[in-house]
């Protein structure tokens, strides 16, 4: 009788040549090489992929790029998620949408996955590796990204994550940070950036490349900083108008942006723009009704009133015909109900052009009503200093210029500004309004003046306005869809209890 | 190669004789052959009665047994044949026939790399279904041939477009992971092939279809379906971890083995069937008839918009009434050609196949085809060496209609049921020429169909898009291996198989400028091309023993290659500059990407069975793994398992009080599965491209990124089941209860954006599974000539969710959709789900006061409490089960297969759109006084009615349309989808021999009606709930709509053999 030990010996003898057999035939077939236990290890060490780089091979050159076109759909993303339409620079098509107030989870995921996913992460990254390679001027340049991103962030949401944000798998739910801190940090990330920019280049440190806004030059990244420090400084007006005004106007001395040809614009691909929500086509005349939108009745009405030169350049027909007649649609009442016929067509303005960042003109504006409210103006005051006015006619002057409108047309606009000592914080902000067409500031804007008749002149508020506001104007957006499942305890502590949560005023905003 | 074999094989040749000499006392030979075909037959045990002494025959069917001097009688006993016991007499040859045994034939089973087992030996349950079942479901597709027809086994089609794919999930949803495909390993002939369903990158798109990744827009195809259905002889599904255990870490969800038709020795035979399915759309949703369009039943304007909230049809006699859900589709065809010829000598076998199927879909414009040829065949060079070697070839591909957001069926909920959507011929007007009336007839002057309808670039016309913005797919497939079977000695046997299955899969996708999704780019153009190619190496070594009479043993040793590689070239091109030619190379901007991906694996496994008086029988596995794609500190792994089985009936066969009990066992076992739970480049983090910006190329971090600790996935099980015949096998019963845990889940967690990633890869938390399968079989009648079988299978299964690990709130699978959303939480974190399960669904509720009543506003609506999410139901159903009845009458076969499916909760996700619109039939109600249940502002009990106010639609005040008052609870849009269905009738008819007369050329000709879905009653408002939104790869259950309706189908076939 066979002993255990026998069949013992018979297993591992399978044992054995199950191993060698399998190594040496597989090896054989699969490559010519022989995989033989030892070599086990470098077989299987496979798991890089070759598609894509890795930290280590990702350069600052080949992120500057993205956070730049990240940055530019952040900016539509805002303006066509609400900012435009509740600043009533575009209407519904559709009654009882949007305009009218709503607003859901849902519509401002893109928004937040662009700011957030896409323009903040990577600018966190690139400021790093700015860090870890000892170059100053990508750090700056990487600061001054974060702050436009995270200032679109908190405009919307009030509270916001960033001091816990892009941790990775070390805070998988970063928790909020209050508005206060958000403009302090707003603060010191562009403080910085002017201080590492004006650093001069260390040897051996990659030039500014990849830079599609201002192809590497560096003077009119610290203007554009400066700009925006500017910018910050005015947002807090409703804490206090006059120092608000004085600040920003130290911001706008320390070298702001200069002319025209120092705006920060982003020029897309084949000059597809975001707002360029319309069918393109080469070979047949383009027409494009655009399901949702319609230029709002509030900004057509004003400029058909003054004969703004510039609506004809931002509204034509359905067809994309040049229009005799302007009617722009009532917010809330659906595009039908008043025949609105003014849409944004490939070939309207800012469809066909850059998307307009931070501008020339927008540095003029600031400095306009920083000059006024330095000077102790309000929003029902008369008057103001001469550099006031002298710097709206700039503002208006660059805007018109910018858009093409002929210098005589633009003279003839700019009598209608009163003489200094008429002048009142509505004329520099309507004009404002007119200028910055889509532009997110302008939100900003009528939410520091808590949407005051006094400064935006017959503003009403949408027909089949949201009910649950109960005739108060809306304040914010919602915190996206995503963030309330990924993200709850967090998304909780910062949601307060409908419906008056969307009507009640920021931090920034409140006096 | 063979010298090392060969040398091997010398080498144990030796040792395993000298052993046996010792213990000679005479020598007796022979050959066991099949009685009807006279093949030879290999692995026969051959036994010297009342000793244990025993052997086994050879490849070509030889014995060499050594016998005692007292011994007198050998027995031969063959899974699935009659045992034969043969005296010795004075002979030194016995040559033995031995004669299949239909009953015990059931008895026998494939379990893994093949091996054919007594059920009776099983210490865990395995269903097998034959080629008849499969011939009877008709189905194009082999995995939803599975449908209703085995315990424990979910089915899910993604719908009833053609080609498309269906997904099977063995004891549920194993993982956590929202991206995890829970589906099992496929195995044919030990060859292991791909049963992905590839989405592949079918961006751009719009709407939910734009999101990366989005699976929901193309019913592709399970890769499984390239296997011709008539090729099947039987196919094996292992359920629990026992079983699948030695496959290793591809097989923890589970194993199908598809055993394919071999060719007999002897025996010529060609066999020829030709088959026409007639296809027709199944359930369509209820619409209201009542009401015309418009936006307000108090004006005469029924030109508003796309809604029906007008007038009443019979006061507007120019509002007719379509029914367009079912006037969209049209009958679709199938014609299924196969062609088989097997035969062979002792030696040799082979069987060759080709089939070729033609169909068009029910959405117009589509069709799928598919062509295969298969040869198998094997060769014994000498008494000790067998070749095998089989290679299959398939092409098949179709026009595969849009799906999902933004598609063919999203378009069908805004159509006014006042307009026929078949009215409108093929070609658009150009741009140009169309009016600006969007409320224009949908046929233009001239007959041809324009794509405005409602809303230029939202609302396409579904026949436009269908005919004008498909994807064509073409797949080019070969699966193969050679096999080599060495059996040096009797007790001893080698084998080696080398497998390929390789793919490609080119695909391309036109949208012209003219379809939604693509009027922002003006048209775009998708190229794609998928290429998959897997090896396997796979070796045995099985020793067999008798230590003596009552006991037996073998032991098997195996090693397992596997090496996958993927690839796939992208091109995308948008914004045609010449009109009407849809090609790449009439772009003015291109994308272009590429991915590439290696992924190994090496596994070294042991078994062993030992086997007690043909009663008691334990299984003792172990396996090894080392994957590629996990972190190289954590990438070995061991796993071991054990299964015992006993037949108690052994011990009452000759007791007469247990007489009635034909047959009885009891098995159990405990096993565990290791996983490395992921595709390669999974963790650690990324760059990828931008894409061309501007003149430049950008860079971002890859949004998902993975642990670089992560560990496999544990899958530890038990499983305890009993099994019973009675009266003569008239009545049997088989029960299985099971749990199982996987710890350590991969979970591939959406994170907050602002973390800087979109999804991280970790190992989240555990989860086990529950449940009982049973499985009833009885036979009320069986004369001669009429026999009546009923086959019930019943299955209960439940997902709990154990815990889910620190620094991970919940883990999300589904939000795309903001109305119900599929998620995990963690146990004892949400006070509305204490016990989290898989497949939970969450929605939003009305605001509720502390009592729990919904507050009502003074305006008579309740309010959508928006602030948090609550447990709204599960998706996963309840029980499920089949019952079988099969009729036989001389040639005459008739059988019925009814399906259930109860609970199970779905959100359809084209609803909102249809009673948005007016168009579903419970928007019939729209003008009543409806008082909502619930409280006022003041606590008093509501009852302010909700009035139509006379006036045009005032949407922020309007039950069927108000996101935050209504539309978004959970109330309006959670629905049960149980279901009980005729899922398949068969009719067949073997015409008597006696008509072809004695050696007529035609052996016989069976011909046969089939019917699948003929009837179908739930509670479910849409299209047959049978449909997955995602597609058959995705986790994500409780969501249906918007793709493919499923359809019902009657066949008729004729088979001839020769």
């Amino acid at each position: 009788m066979k002993t255990f030990k026998q069949h013992l010996v018979r297993g591992i003898v399978g044992i054995v040549i199950a191993r060698v057999t399998a190594f040496c035939t597989v090896g054989g077939l699969l490559g010519g090489a022989v995989v033989g236990l030892s070599s086990c290890n470098s077989y299987l060490d496979v798991n890089t992929d070759p598609t894509r780089p890795s930290s280590d091979q990702i350069s600052l050159s080949a992120l500057l790029p993205s956070i730049q076109v990240f940055t530019a759909d952040a900016h539509a993303r805002v303006s066509l998620s609400g900012a435009a339409l509740w600043s009533q620079h575009l209407a519904n098509q559709q009654s009882g949408d949007d305009d009218t107030h709503n607003t859901s989870g849902t519509d401002w995921n893109a928004a937040w996955s662009t700011i957030y996913l896409s323009a903040l992460t990577n600018a966190d990254r690139m400021v790093k590796l700015g860090v870890t390679q000892n170059n100053p001027h990508y750090q700056g340049v990487g600061k001054i990204l974060q702050a436009i991103n995270l200032m679109y962030a908190t405009d919307i949401w009030e509270n916001v994550p960033y001091s816990q944000a892009f941790r990775g798998s070390e805070v998988f739910t970063p928790q909020y940070d209050n508005q206060q801190q958000i403009y302090g940090t707003l603060s010191t990330l562009l403080r910085e950036a002017v201080q590492l920019l004006q650093t001069p280049l260390p040897p051996g440190a990659e030039p500014l490349s990849g830079d599609l806004v201002y192809n590497g030059n560096v003077d009119n990244w610290r203007r554009l900083a400066n700009t925006l420090l500017a910018r910050h400084a005015l947002h807090l007006s409703a804490k206090g108008a006059q120092q608000a005004g004085q600040a920003a106007l130290q911001f706008l001395q320390a070298g702001s942006i200069a002319t025209n040809a120092g705006d920060a614009q982003f020029a897309y691909t084949g000059g597809v723009t975001p707002f360029s929500i319309f069918r393109q086509n080469a070979n047949e005349l383009t027409i494009g009704r655009i399901f949702t939108v319609v230029i709002a009745n509030y900004i057509v009405s004003q400029m058909n009133t003054i004969n703004d030169p510039r609506l004809p350049l931002i509204a034509r027909g359905e067809r994309d015909n040049v229009l005799t007649t302007y009617t722009g649609a009532i917010n809330g009442a659906g595009a039908a109900a008043n025949g609105a016929n003014t849409y944004m067509t490939p070939s309207t303005w800012y469809a066909a052009n850059p998307v307009q960042l931070v501008t020339f003109s927008e540095a003029k504006f600031l400095e306009a009503e920083a000059r006024f409210l330095a000077a102790g103006g309000t929003a029902s005051s008369t008057g103001a200093p001469a550099e006031a006015r002298t710097a709206l006619v700039d503002a208006v002057r660059a805007n018109m210029t910018k858009m093409g409108v002929a210098a005589t047309a633009i003279d003839t606009y700019l009598q209608r500004i009163p003489p200094a000592a008429m002048l009142k914080l509505s004329d520099i902000m309507m004009e404002k309004y007119r200028a910055l067409f889509l532009h997110p500031e302008v939100w900003v804007d009528m939410r520091r003046y808590n949407y005051d008749v006094n400064v935006y002149i017959g503003l009403q508020l949408p027909q089949n306005h949201n009910p649950d506001l109960r005739g108060r104007w809306i304040q914010r957006g919602i915190y996206p869809q995503s963030e309330q499942a990924r993200n709850q305890t967090a998304f909780t502590a910062n949601w307060q209890s409908r419906p008056d949560f969307l009507a009640e005023q920021m931090w920034r905003d409140r006096r | 190669m063979n010298n090392i074999l060969r040398l091997c094989g010398v080498a144990l040749c030796v040792l395993g004789v000298s052993l046996q000499s010792a213990y000679a006392q005479r020598t007796v030979t022979g050959k066991v052959t099949d009685k009807e075909t006279g093949g030879r037959l290999a692995g026969v045990r051959v036994q010297v009665k009342g000793t244990r002494v025993g052997s086994v025959s050879d490849a070509q069917g030889s014995y060499k047994i050594d016998v005692p001097s007292d011994g007198q009688v050998l027995v031969f006993t063959y899974v699935g044949y009659a045992k034969k016991e043969v005296t010795i007499g004075d002979q030194t040859a016995v040559n033995v026939a031995l004669e299949i045994d239909a009953r015990a034939l059931d008895d026998v089973v494939v379990t893994a790399f093949g091996v054919k087992q007594e059920k009776k030996a099983l210490g865990y349950a395995v269903q097998e279904i034959s080629a008849g079942e499969i011939k009877n479901a008709n189905t194009p597709n082999v995995v939803s041939a599975l449908q209703g027809r085995v315990a424990g086994v979910t089915i899910t089609n993604s719908g009833g477009a053609v080609g498309g794919g269906s997904q099977i999930l063995i004891r549920g949803i194993s993982s956590l992971s929202p991206d995890a495909d829970n589906q099992p390993l496929f195995i044919v002939d030990g060859i292991p092939i791909s049963n992905a369903t590839q989405s592949g990158n079918v961006q751009p798109s719009a709407g939910s279809n734009a999101i990366a990744g989005s699976n929901e827009q193309f019913a592709f195809t399970n890769r499984a379906a390239d296997i011709n259905p008539d090729d099947i002889e039987s196919i094996n599904v292992l359920k629990g971890p026992a079983a699948t255990a030695l496959y290793g870490l591809r097989a923890a969800n589970g194993v199908v083995i598809i055993t394919t038709k071999r060719g007999i020795a002897g025996k010529t035979l060609i066999t020829f069937s030709s088959s026409v399915t007639v296809d027709e759309v199944g359930k369509t949703p209820t619409v209201q008839t009542r009401w015309g369009q418009g936006g307000s039943a108090d004006t005469a304007d029924r030109r508003t918009n796309f809604w029906s909230f007008g007038l009443p049809r019979s006061l507007n006699p120019n509002d007719p009434f379509f029914d367009n859900y079912r006037n969209f589709f049209r009958t679709g065809t199938r014609f299924d050609q196969n062609l088989t010829v097997s035969g062979g000598n002792t030696s040799t076998k082979y069987f060759v196949s080709a089939s070729r199927m033609d169909q068009t879909g029910i959405v117009p414009g589509t069709d799928f085809q598919r062509s295969t040829v298969s040869l198998r065949g094997s060769t014994d060079f000498d008494e000790k060496f067998n070749v095998s070697t089989s290679i299959n070839y398939s092409n098949s591909g179709g026009t595969r209609p849009n799906n999902g957001d933004r598609s063919i069926f999203s378009a069908l909920n805004f159509w006014i049921p006042s307009y026929d959507v078949n009215d409108a011929a093929i070609a658009a007007p150009p741009l140009n020429q169309r009016t600006t009336d969007p409320y224009q007839p949908i046929r233009t002057a001239d007959g041809r169909i324009t794509n405005i309808v409602y809303n230029d670039g939202v609302i396409d016309s579904p026949l436009f898009f269908a005919l004008r913005s498909a994807l064509r797919d073409n797949v080019n497939r070969v699966f193969g291996d050679v096999k080599f079977e060495y059996k040096p000695t009797n007790w001893f046997t080698a084998t080696y198989q080398l497998t390929l299955d390789y793919y490609n899969d080119t695909r391309r996708r036109v949208a012209p400028p003219e379809v939604g999704p693509a009027q922002t780019v003006n048209g775009f153009i998708v190229e794609q091309s998928l290429n998959r190619r897997e090896l396997n190496s796979q070796l045995f070594l099985t020793a067999r023993e008798s230590f003596s009479e009552d006991l037996e043993g073998a032991i098997t040793l195996g090693n397992a290659i596997t090496d996958i590689e993927n690839s796939s070239i992208l091109a995308r091109g948008q914004t045609f500059a010449l009109s009407g030619f849809y090609d790449i190379s009439n772009t003015a901007v291109a994308f272009n990407s590429r991915d590439f991906s290696v992924q190994r694996l090496i596994g070294v496994f042991a078994d062993a069975r030992l086997t007690y008086k043909n009663m008691l029988f334990l299984t003792l596995t172990g396996r090894n793994d080392w994957s590629s794609t996990l972190p190289v500190q954590n990438r070995s792994f061991f796993y071991p398992s054990a299964s015992l089985s006993f037949a108690f009936s052994e011990l009452l066969k000759n007791d007469d009080n247990f007489s009635w009990l034909s047959f009885g066992k009891l098995r159990g076992s405990w096993a565990e599965v290791g996983k490395d739970g992921i595709g390669p480049y999974r963790i650690g983090e990324y760059y990828g491209s931008v894409g061309a910006i501007n003149t430049t190329t950008g860079f971002r971090l890859s949004p998902n990124a993975g642990s670089n600790q992560l560990r496999p996935e544990r899958t530890t099980g038990i499983e305890l089941g009993l099994e019973a015949k009675f009266l003569d096998n008239r009545l049997g019963l088989d029960v299985t209860y099971y749990s199982q845990e996987v710890r350590d889940q991969i979970v591939n967690l959406p994170v907050s954006l602002a973390t800087g990633y979109s999804t991280f890869l970790i190992n989240g938390g555990t989860i086990r599974n529950t449940g009982v399968e049973v499985l009833l079989t009885a036979t009320p009648i069986l004369t001669n000539e009429f026999s009546w079988d009923i086959a019930i299978n019943w299955s209960q299964q439940r997902g709990s969710i154990l815990s889910i690990n620190e620094g991970i709130n919940e883990i999300l699978y589904l939000d795309a959709i903001g109305y119900i959303i599929s998620k995990a939480v963690r146990p004892g974190s949400d006070p509305t789900n204490p016990n989290p399960a898989v497949g939970d669904l969450y929605g939003y509720d009305f605001v509720r006061n502390a009592q729990g009543q919904a507050i009502i506003q003074p305006d008579g609506y309740p309010t959508v409490d928006f602030s948090r999410q609550v447990k709204v139901g599960n998706a996963l159903p309840n029980w499920q089960g089949g019952i079988t009845n099969t009729f036989s009458w001389n040639g005459l076969s008739l059988a019925f297969l009814l399906e259930f499916r109860q609970g199970g909760d779905v959100f359809d996700i084209a609803e909102p759109n249809r009673y948005r619109n007016g168009i579903s039939g419970w928007t019939d109600v729209r003008y009543r006084n409806i008082v909502f249940n619930g409280v006022n502002t003041q606590g008093q009990p509501n009852t302010t009615p909700i009035l139509w106010q006379g006036a045009a639609i005032n949407t922020t005040n309007f039950l069927f349309r108000n996101f935050n008052r209504t539309i978004n609870a959970y109330q309006l849009n959670l629905q049960d989808a149980s279901w009980i269905r005729l899922r398949n009738v068969s009719l067949s008819y073997n015409l008597p021999k006696a008509w072809f007369g004695e050696g007529s050329f035609i052996q016989g000709i069976r011909l046969t009606l089939t019917g699948n879905n003929l009837w179908l009653t739930t509670p479910f408002r849409g299209f047959d709930p049978d449909g997955l939104a995602n597609g058959s790869g995705a986790n994500t259950p409780g969501f249906v709509g918007r793709n493919t309706p499923a359809t019902r189908n009657y066949a008729f076939g004729v088979s001839l053999t020769f």
